[in-house]
């Protein structure tokens, strides 16, 4: 074992290095090879910290998703009058009252819409046997 | 039709860190939803909501419990500790004077077993409430103490040596005590 060597690594080793090179003794770290608690343990370890889900802001509403019992349905008409009656309700948010912006698979199907035949989505398989067989 | 949803509530009687708390609450509301919202101790987590991994431990009658799986009412009466009244529950048991902070935070905070920290408040709730059942646990016993905890940053290790650590500590109180 070099000197260089026992330097870079534990006290241990270089104590061994110093043995038999003897090389210079080494330099007590301030931080390397000391236990540095994390500035926020104190935090976690108290239950003190805060989450997203504990913070609780002036003004602040709350919101609930609705989600289909139904997979791979059609909406065709939400009813929100008697969710928009209850005491407390501010608003219900659906699709009729955000801005409509398609992007990737919902923009290729509104396009395809007026073109139609085949979907662009979902991709069909692709037909590549041809070529490998070549 | 339009009529408000009416939720009957009812008298719920808890001790919740030493401190007796009453309040009215439907039955369908969980330890957690009650410490966390109607109480606002926040320390405790909810993650699965489903009694799964362990974040929303919290001692019931001095045992380990998921909080997220106990309706309020059910526990009626009982004593309930949470992460924010560990500390002055080590206190009760061997000092004059209240720590800041339980040894098994002590060992968290010492060993690096709280890195994320979101699973850490219950980690520490089961790791107290098994050390009170059984205060001089072998390996193996700390490990099954925990295996209904889950936590994905700190690989266990440093977790099980916090508890270690804990375990010795306190059992060197107990013997100056």
């Amino acid at each position: 074992v070099s000197p260089s060597k026992g330097r870079l690594g534990t006290r241990e080793s270089a104590g061994l290095a110093g043995a038999a090179a003897s090389p210079p003794p080494a330099r007590p770290f301030r931080v390397i090879g000391t236990r540095v608690a994390k500035l926020d343990a104190v935090e976690k370890v108290t239950g003190a910290v805060q989450y997203l889900p504990d913070l609780e802001l002036p003004g602040m509403v709350w919101g609930k998703i609705l989600r289909t019992r139904v997979p791979h349905a059609r909406i065709t008409r939400i009813d929100t009058s008697r969710a928009e009656a209850l005491p407390g309700v501010l608003g219900v948010v659906t699709g009729r009252n955000v801005a409509q912006r398609p992007f990737w698979p919902s923009r290729l199907t509104s396009c395809a819409a007026s073109v139609t035949r085949s979907p662009p989505w979902p991709p069909r398989p692709r037909r590549s046997r041809r070529r490998r067989a070549g | 039709m339009g009529d408000p949803v009416v939720v009957d509530r009812y008298p719920l009687e808890l001790t919740v860190n030493g401190r007796r708390v009453r309040r009215e609450v439907p039955g369908s509301r969980t330890l957690l939803e009650c410490l966390r919202g109607d109480l606002r101790l926040t320390g405790t987590n909810l993650a699965c909501d489903t009694g799964d991994c362990g974040a929303c431990t919290v001692l019931v009658d001095g045992r380990p419990a998921t909080a997220c799986l106990i309706l309020a009412l059910d526990v009626d009466g009982a004593e309930v500790t949470t992460i924010e009244g560990l500390a002055a529950r080590w206190h009760v048991r061997s000092h004059d004077r209240p720590p800041a902070l339980h040894p098994v935070q002590q060992g968290f905070l010492e060993e690096g077993g709280a890195q994320c920290g979101f699973c850490t408040a219950g980690m520490i709730m089961a790791a107290a409430g098994l050390l009170e059942a059984t205060p001089e646990p072998s390996e193996i016993e700390i490990r099954a103490g925990l295996e209904g905890n889950l936590c994905r940053c700190t690989g266990y290790v440093k977790i099980i040596r916090a508890v270690q650590l804990a375990a010795e500590r306190m059992r060197v109180a107990r013997r100056e005590a």
